[in-house]
């Protein structure tokens, strides 16, 4: 399979609110995790659902339906995991994301550049 | 677990908004909603925040682009979207009704996408889509005809009949056709059926339908060519009927005959039965779009050129060359499509 194309922002945040949850992961908590990961702004629970789809039809992710629980009124929860192509492309991600930081820290240091 | 039944939202509340959530997602979209409410009110803010995210992803999900882009070149052209002005039919140019009905008809059919109860193909389904475009389309005439009657709109806005009833048997024919072609094979991810045997059932019944709309559609195509030779430009009529009909039933024929070669229930069988269509780089749509590359031809580049203009002849050589490259990009989407499915197979 050919490799995964570059993700976007809010791609890199899903898959990573998906990677932290680990078997925990179905909207609710992804869009939780998700506005903390992008704090002090908010994302819409409509755009984590498209974002998961979107993400579904290309491989990144996979999905399954949980047994159903009350606290859910009976219903089931759509668990994802990240599939090898999703982990392949969040590494890459990772890796700029680190290599930018690192020459951001160069040029302004510690006392211009206060990450959040 | 009491406690959590009895935190969710009133019922009638619940009903009402998970009616408007996509039937493919609804179980785990109303366990979502249902997770979060805090009242009445927070509940109906978190739909309809999220409700167009997930409609409008679902129709892009069960969306295949060239397909639709086709079918809206199609359905454009079949309501008389590129018919030139002749100055016979008086008030608003025939274009532009073609347009207002083509939109009305392509947002019915995403909305019928997004609603999909199933990610499977269905011969059923298939049907039930032309049958719900015909309710689109003669609403939108309808609804031009509220307006105009309420003044606020001139009459002449609606379709002619001839345009309305002929463009749409057209599409609705070139729609199936599309359809057993294509999505017959690809059942989707979701629902991709990891039992072999039943799968390649369905991919028998998908290639027995194919076989079915073609037949059908030779009929139609005949009959519909016959009436226009009758009423309009017997050259173009005659030419595209013609040429319909004669590949059409060869088509049948070729598909008669691979369809009486035996095929066992196994993994083996299917996978060979996906690659034999793989490689046979089938082109039958190439045909299924004669009558409209003949009616374009005729109605712009042929009447741009004897009309001297030109710009007209130069759009109608665009759409023609669209029309053409849309058909390629589905050759190559199905090949691809068709690829996946064997790898999925062959994993196993």
């Amino acid at each position: 399979m050919d490799k995964p194309s570059p993700l976007g922002q809010f791609e890199q945040l899903v898959l990573t609110a998906i990677l932290s949850l680990g078997d925990d992961a179905y909207g609710v908590t992804i869009h939780a995790r998700a506005e903390e990961l992008m704090r002090p702004r908010r994302c819409q629970l409509g755009a984590v659902y498209a974002t998961l789809d979107r993400m579904e039809e290309k491989g990144l992710v996979v999905s399954r339906l949980s047994e159903p629980t009350a606290q859910r009124g009976g219903r089931k929860r759509r668990l994802y995991r990240l599939s090898p192509r999703g982990e392949e492309a969040l590494g890459d991600s990772a890796a700029v994301a680190r290599r930018v930081c690192e020459v951001v820290e160069e040029h302004w240091g510690e006392q211009q550049w206060k990450p959040a | 677990m009491e406690a959590g039944l009895s935190s969710g939202p009133p019922r009638a509340l619940e009903r009402a908004v998970l009616w408007m959530v996509p039937p493919l997602v609804r179980e785990e979209i109303a366990g979502d909603f249902w997770e979060r409410y805090r009242s009445p009110l927070q509940y109906l803010a978190d739909a309809a925040k999220a409700l167009p995210y997930i409609v409008l992803s679902q129709a892009r999900r069960a969306t295949q682009m060239p397909l639709f882009l086709l079918l809206a070149l199609t359905i454009l052209a079949a309501h008389g979207g590129l018919e030139p002005d002749r100055g016979t039919v008086a008030g608003v140019p025939i274009a532009l009704r073609a347009l207002v009905a083509t939109l009305a008809v392509l947002a019915a059919l995403m909305l019928r996408n997004a609603y999909r109860p199933s990610e499977a193909w269905s011969a059923v389904r298939a049907i039930g889509d032309v049958v719900w475009l015909l309710i689109a389309l003669l609403a939108s005439q309808a609804a031009l005809a509220l307006l105009a009657s309420a003044g606020l709109l001139d009459p002449s806005w609606r379709l002619p009949l001839g345009w309305l009833v002929g463009g749409f048997a057209f599409y609705s024919v070139v729609m199936l056709l599309l359809r057993a072609e294509l999505e017959a094979v690809d059942p989707g991810v979701r629902e991709r059926s990891q039992d072999v045997a039943a799968g390649i059932a369905s991919l028998r019944r998908g290639l027995r339908l194919r076989l079915v709309f073609e037949t059908a559609a030779l009929g139609v195509l005949a009959a519909a060519s016959g009436g226009y030779a009758l009423f309009s430009s017997p050259v173009v009529a005659l030419v595209a009927g013609l040429w319909a009909v004669v590949t059409l039933a060869l088509i049948a024929w070729r598909l008669r005959r691979a369809g009486r070669q035996p095929t066992a229930e196994c993994r083996a069988a299917f996978i060979a039965e996906l690659t034999r269509q793989r490689d046979a780089g089938r082109a039958a749509w190439w045909w299924y779009f004669v009558p409209l590359f003949a009616g374009l031809a005729w109605n712009t580049i042929a009447f741009g050129v004897g009309a001297a203009q030109p710009a007209i002849a130069v759009v109608g050589s665009g759409a023609c060359a669209l029309l053409a490259a849309m058909i390629v990009q589905l050759g190559i989407w199905r090949k691809r499509k068709l690829g996946e499915r064997i790898a999925e197979l062959e994993s196993l």
